[in-house]
């Protein structure tokens, strides 16, 4: 009957697979720690050293756990944003989402300081200037997505947002000192680390909210598959969904923007992947599947960024790019056109 | 469901008095067309004709509830239009619409049992008996051998079934259809009507659909309700003809209506 595949295997597959990054990413770093030492880190037995215990445990652990919350978050605003719009090329950076982020990350660390108002920059401050500047991003191409009807201006428009957003961080660092300049480029490179477990802790709470209103959207994501006027005709209130889908994608963009910075191509590209190992369109599958998939992705892009210069971690966003560009591109040349 | 069961054949299941159509907006208001009356009744295949711009998918979309009506009255299954809740309405009424739909990677059944989702609860999961109504209509509309399918393999003809066997599972007393044959040769234009009629007399729920195809709608249909702007008439097709309802159609200057055939002719 209608979607009795479970798809079982993928998923015990996509966790093994998760479960092996996951340990792999930990395993890496610029000291040299024996894998059986990380494994009784882990499992809260004793190390050789005690300075290894401490690298996992403040250092590595959290970067790792970061990384499954970044990529998994990321890949539900994509799927989300990509169903809403009907536009395959719909993601969080894409639409000027990251870039609302950016703008309100940008105000918070230079507007303030040359206005000279104080402000304290706490990572709660800079997730709540993050998550309402993606949001009123969202709203401003929500509201002109009313009136054109045409998807593909949406996204144009979406385009345009970000580099008014670009101008407008432009004329911030201008005015702004050196030294709040190099805080927000810095930001601006992408990060995992650095997160303090109370952080991590925040934005889990933050990141299973939105996760959970997805799952509230989850029958009118379906409906919205047959278009407005379909949803419409089988009871789905478009306006009261459409708001919990935008509301949720500002708090999984918003906030892993104001964390991490603005990490690309994961929210376009993993829906994409994922709908090539899952063949199926329904959000009650493709819902956990961007998760695992986003989550492992994540991983491996932060293992290659630590990988080469042992001493130096690479921007996360460069390596985001560097990945998920050429998927985009070979999923475009070989499946001929994006079927969503 | 309980006021599909309740209402007694005969008994209208949609009631339009004195109808008029168009668009509200804060300036001013456009009446596309007024004076429209006209009952659908149960097991009945009523065609909705008129020349281009005449306000046929206005006069549809204010029957669906998506814009709502200048003046006169609605009736459905007794009570006014008005005073049903999204999720009722989506009980009693039910689409096949001319747009294209966003995802063609959905399989066929999945795309029939997404008709269930009125019936379904906060999640969406399918009961015994939303497989039962998927099933049914599958094997109504003879999609058997097409129901693992992806949409996008499947030819306009095939797909039109599609929507229609959801908009069947969605179990409405009412099933409204915007141009169900465009794009389609005559076979399969043929092919639809009949399967239409055919489904609103082994179904007994009352189809409605617009279309430019009026002779095949004359030799088809049970009602037709014949737009003319400034008024609408409503009848059995031979009704339509003796009244000389379709001479005033289109302009009299290229073709003319045959009463005897029920086909147009070119002057």
């Amino acid at each position: 009957m209608p979607a009795v595949r479970s798809y079982k295997i993928p998923f015990i597959l996509f966790s093994l697979l998760l479960l092996l990054c996951f340990l792999t990413n930990i395993s890496m770093g610029s000291v040299r720690i024996p894998f059986s030492q990380i494994l009784s880190v882990l499992l809260g037995g004793e190390t050789e050293k005690p300075s290894w215990t401490y690298i996992v445990l403040n250092y590595r652990l959290p970067k790792a756990v970061m990384a499954v919350l970044t990529g998994a978050g990321l890949a539900v605003s994509g799927l989300l944003m990509q169903t809403l719009f009907r536009n395959p090329l719909a993601g969080p950076f894409v639409l000027g989402i990251s870039s609302g982020a950016s703008l309100g990350v940008a105000i918070l660390i230079m507007g303030a300081a040359t206005l000279g108002i104080s402000v304290f920059l706490s990572s709660t401050v800079f997730a709540i200037a993050a998550t309402a500047g993606s949001f009123l991003v969202l709203l401003a191409v929500i509201s002109v997505s009313l009136r054109v009807r045409d998807t593909m201006a949406i996204l144009i428009i979406g385009l345009m947002f970000g580099s008014i957003t670009s101008a407008v961080v432009g004329v911030l660092s201008y005015f702004s000192s050196a030294e709040k300049l190099q805080q927000y480029i810095f930001w601006s490179f992408g990060s995992l680390g650095n997160m303090s477990w109370n952080e991590l802790l925040l934005l889990f709470i933050i990141l299973s909210t939105g996760i959970l209103m997805s799952i509230a959207a989850l029958k009118s994501l379906n409906a919205l598959l047959l278009g407005e006027n379909y949803a419409r005709s089988m009871g789905t209130n478009i306006r009261q969904s459409r708001l919990l889908i935008i509301g949720a994608t500002s708090l999984l963009a918003g906030s892993i923007t104001a964390f991490a910075g603005p990490v690309a191509f994961i929210g376009l590209a993993v829906p994409h992947l994922t709908r090539q190992v899952f063949n199926t369109t329904n959000h009650r599958i493709l819902l956990p599947a961007v998760i695992l998939y986003g989550a492992v992705l994540m991983l491996i892009c932060d293992t290659i960024a630590q990988w080469p210069a042992s001493e130096h971690t690479m921007p996360i966003n460069a390596i985001t790019s560097i990945v998920g560009a050429p998927v985009v591109i070979w999923l475009l040349v070989r499946k001929k056109k994006m079927i969503f | 469901m309980t006021t599909a069961m309740t209402s007694i054949t005969g008994h209208p299941v949609l009631r339009a008095e004195k109808l008029a159509i168009g668009y509200l907006s804060r300036k001013a208001t456009t009446t596309i067309a007024r004076d429209i009356s006209f009952e659908l009744s149960r097991g009945e295949l009523t065609a909705v004709i008129g020349a281009n711009g005449i306000g046929k998918s206005t006069l549809l979309r204010t029957l669906s509830k998506i814009q709502s009506a200048l003046s006169g009255t609605l009736t459905l299954s007794g009570k006014t239009l008005d005073s049903y809740s999204n999720i009722r309405l989506a009980q009693e009424i039910s689409l096949v619409l001319t747009e294209q739909i966003p995802s063609r990677n959905l399989t066929v059944a999945e795309t029939i049992a997404l008709g269930r989702q009125p019936y379904t609860n906060w999640i969406g999961n399918l009961t015994a008996e939303d497989t039962r109504k998927v099933r049914e209509a599958i094997t109504l509309l003879h999609l058997e051998t097409l129901q693992h399918k992806k949409c996008y393999t499947l030819s306009d003809g095939q797909f039109q079934k599609v929507m229609i066997a959801r908009a069947i599972a969605q179990d409405t007393s009412l099933v409204i259809l915007d141009e169900p044959t465009t794009h389609l040769d005559v076979y399969h234009k043929t092919y639809i009507l009949k399967l239409l009629r055919d489904l609103a007399h082994t179904t007994q729920k009352s189809i409605l659909y617009s279309s430019h195809e009026i002779d095949l709608s004359i030799q088809l249909c049970d009602k037709m309700l014949v737009m003319l702007g400034q008024r609408a008439d409503f009848g059995t097709p031979c009704e339509l003809i003796e009244r000389g309802t379709f001479r005033e159609l289109f302009p009299p200057d290229l073709i003319e209506f045959d009463p005897n055939t029920g086909t147009f002719r070119i002057r």
